[in-house]
């Protein structure tokens, strides 16, 4: 397909591979899909210029040019309807929310156009809709939330919210070439976090959409969770380690479609679930989660299966308050602890 | 004859191509409002008559002049709903760069819309549609005429009530009526309902119900052409109900910064289900809020196809040309309830009799006769082909298929990815 427009090559790209921060990784993604693909472009509030609010899509308007890094008004409808527009006309928009918060704005373009076309008339919509999620960092109500459980009973929409630099890199690109909407959820604390630093290939990847990860192996009790709360787990895990407890941690990267046969997998090796998420517990995912295991693992528990969420509030914006709101290490470990001498 | 032209004619501003002279020899088929005259003249593209409001509890609009006689018929709004005015005999506008074989074939389109929609009740009530039944009986003239003076690359997103742009778009009958018998031959397979479906080889974007969200995605199908380097443009459909929309506002305001080619047609037909338009809006023409956007604005008497079809034309080349998005006001009148269950008990007697006067197939059919365009034996012979058409489109229709029950599971998505979401067994080993 020939494009309008020249490649303004003001601005260095950046490198591709090595030591990279989470962030880095998302935008060497974009870059590297934009560089193969003449189809993807950028659209958002301030992307262009300014470079994101996180920065994610810095540089880009200086290598690709205006014409492929699209600022809009502040209209969610808007950025989200004309990428659906430009993906019918076999174009692969990346769309940016600036907080994943405000994709309540774009929710009816979401859920019942991108999410129905392909099955109305079999129409896909190859767009990708990503945003900073998640609390932790002292943002308030608005600017903290976890949307996941918003758009779970929507099919047609996929989801997918990495927890490291690899994965970031690889789900962003492997979103971008997926012939669906998918909506890409970065949690904002990870962006920048040092003990994400991660070596990355410097050949093309992805990581396929769907798939779930062992992020830690054990077998006396699987924390089945994502994003940023396997660090949470990890941590968690490394303490429980100290007192003879073998734990297993399952980063789901995909929320949907969901991995059952890794999450059934793990369940019924090691015979206790806890699933882990940061958004209120009520309605989140870990209610599917336990549906799933109740139904298709039932006779290999030797425990309840436990859900850890938030508070059933919104995200308080004063620190204690955030604290007591969100799950924490001492959480999991508690939890763990009991669903072990059950 | 006489205009009734509104105080704010001083904002009219330095028009200077503005038509003082003859102007039934040279019946507008467009007005426009301020804000309008003023992009359109700075574009170099101006000639428009334009009339504002008069400032007093009705605006007159002059909708249209009757071709070649000394008399202009007015069209009282108050409070969104035509006043009385005279109607027989009306013919429509008289300047059109229209060939006749091009005028025949916008009849043909014209009339298939209505007789596709009067098949269609006949189908409702012998209980062969499973939904419900929407008429665009009264505005048909809006949907046809204006997707008329698209090239076939261009793009459409109708509404519920624009069928008459989808046929003209060039779907087949077959493909609406096996739509609305939920058919497995429909393009939807039985997934959607009536208009529900698009076509992007016809440049057909499938609508949804929820009303506005389709200029969003106009936008972005411009945006995508513009990066594509093609050139075309397209039209979006909207309501004086679809105007009051958040998506409706937040795409245009976006279209008009990119200063994209989409032709917003706003078919003012008075009513969104029973909410009159003095309940939607407080402006007095929708084409009014074109101001708010710096968009052009015309106001088109929506009832006259041929004066439908030069304002688009209008509207489309002046897109084309690189000068941004138009919003097009067309005044008709929806003259049956939202759908077929629907008694309007809301609306008033005098005011469907008042617009069955209007008919615009009616006045079309005057219109050709009466120009020495058509003979009434040609327009016959061209509503007897359609009818045969359609009994043919309806067998084939028919003849189709339900789907098979397990069909409902395939297609959420690419299906070579994440497989179909069958009915899952519980508690089966």
């Amino acid at each position: 397909m020939a494009t309008a427009f020249k490649k303004e090559q003001k601005a260095e790209r950046p490198a591709r591979g090595g030591v990279v921060t989470f962030v880095e990784a998302i935008r060497q993604g974009i870059w590297e899909e934009m560089e193969r693909d003449e189809r993807v472009f950028v659209i958002g509030e301030d992307v262009g210029v300014y470079g994101g609010a996180f920065k994610v899509t810095d540089g880009l308007i200086d290598y690709f040019g205006p014409e492929r890094v699209i600022d809009t008004p502040i209209s969610e409808a808007a950025i989200v309807g004309a990428a659906c527009g430009a993906a019918l006309m076999g174009m692969r928009p990346v769309a940016e929310f600036q907080f994943i918060d405000f994709i309540s704005c774009g929710f009816d373009m979401l859920t019942n156009f991108a999410a129905k076309c392909r099955y109305r008339w079999g129409a896909g919509i190859p767009a990708v809709f990503r945003g900073p999620c998640g609390a932790g960092v002292h943002a308030g109500p608005f600017h903290s939330q976890n949307v996941e459980s918003f758009f779970m009973n929507t099919p047609g929409l996929k989801m997918v919210e990495p927890s490291n630099p690899y994965d970031a890199k690889g789900l962003i690109k492997a979103a971008i070439r997926d012939p669906d909407p998918v909506l890409f959820f970065e949690h904002k604390k990870l962006y920048r976090l040092p003990r994400l630093r991660q070596e990355i290939p410097e050949d093309d990847y992805i990581v396929e959409i769907g798939r779930a990860r062992v992020a830690r192996e054990g077998h006396d009790l699987s924390i089945i969770t994502f994003g940023a709360q396997v660090l949470t787990a990890l941590d968690a895990a490394e303490e429980l380690e100290r007192e003879g407890l073998d734990i297993e941690v399952i980063d789901l990267r995909t929320l949907l479609p969901l991995d059952r046969e890794t999450i059934l997998a793990s369940v019924r090796k090691t015979s206790r679930a806890l699933i882990l998420h940061e958004a209120p517990r009520t309605g989140g995912i870990g209610g599917e989660i336990a549906g799933l295991i109740a139904e298709e693992a039932f006779e290999w528990l030797d425990a309840p299966v436990v859900r850890i969420g938030a508070t059933d509030t919104p995200v308080p914006y004063s620190p204690p308050l955030e604290e007591y709101h969100l799950p924490q290490v001492k959480d999991v470990v508690d939890a763990a602890r009991r669903l072990a001498a059950y | 004859m006489t205009n009734k032209r509104g105080s704010r004619g001083k904002s009219t501003r330095a028009n200077g191509k503005k038509r003082t002279s003859n102007r039934t020899e040279t019946a507008r088929t467009a007005e426009v409002v301020d804000a309008a005259t003023v992009a359109l003249d700075e574009a170099g593209t101006g000639e428009i008559a334009q009339r504002g409001g008069n400032g007093a509890s009705a605006t007159s609009v002059a909708m249209q002049t009757t071709a070649g006689r000394d008399s202009v018929h007015l069209v009282e709004i108050v409070e969104g709903v035509q006043a009385p005015a005279i109607d027989e005999g009306l013919i429509c506008s008289l300047e059109t760069g229209l060939t006749r074989e091009q005028m025949l074939e916008l009849y043909y389109y014209l009339k298939l819309t209505r007789l596709v929609e009067e098949r269609l009740v006949n189908l409702y009530r012998q209980n062969k549609v499973i939904g419900g039944v929407y008429r665009s009986l009264g505005q048909e003239a809006t949907a046809v005429g204006t997707c008329y003076a698209l090239e076939p690359g261009d793009f459409i997103a109708p509404l519920i009530r624009d069928l008459g742009a989808v046929l003209t778009k060039g779907i087949r009958p077959r493909a609406i009526f096996a739509q609305y018998m939920a058919k497995a031959w429909g393009p939807s397979e039985g997934r959607d309902l009536n208009i529900h479906f698009g076509d992007m080889e016809r440049g057909f974007i499938g609508p949804i119900s929820h009303l506005g969200d389709m200029i969003p995605v106009m936008t972005g199908v411009l945006l995508a052409a513009r990066m594509q380097q093609k050139k075309i443009v397209a039209i979006a459909y909207i309501g004086d109900g679809g105007m009051s929309t958040g998506a409706f506002h937040e795409g245009l305001n976006f279209a008009a910064v990119q200063r994209l080619p989409l032709i917003v047609v706003a078919e003012h037909n008075c009513y969104a289900y029973s909410t009159p338009t003095h309940k939607q809006t407080a402006v007095k023409n929708l084409a009014d809020k074109a101001a708010g956007y710096g968009i052009p604005g015309y106001i088109v008497d929506g009832n006259d196809i041929i004066a439908c079809y030069e304002t688009t034309k209008r509207a489309v080349d002046f897109a084309r040309s690189g000068g941004g998005a138009v919003l097009i006001e067309a005044k008709t009148y929806r003259r049956k309830g939202h759908a077929e269950h629907d008694d309007q008990r809301y609306v008033p007697r005098e005011e469907l009799e008042l617009w069955e006067k209007r008919d615009p197939v009616d006045r079309y059919e005057r219109h050709l006769t009466s120009q020495g365009i058509a003979t009434r034996e040609e327009l016959d012979q061209i509503t007897a082909r359609i009818k045969q058409e359609l009994e043919e489109e309806v067998a084939w229709a028919e003849s189709s298929p339900l789907p098979e029950p397990e069909r409902a599971a395939y297609n959420v998505y690419d299906n070579s990815i994440v497989p179909p979401a069958f009915r899952p067994k519980v508690l089966e080993r």
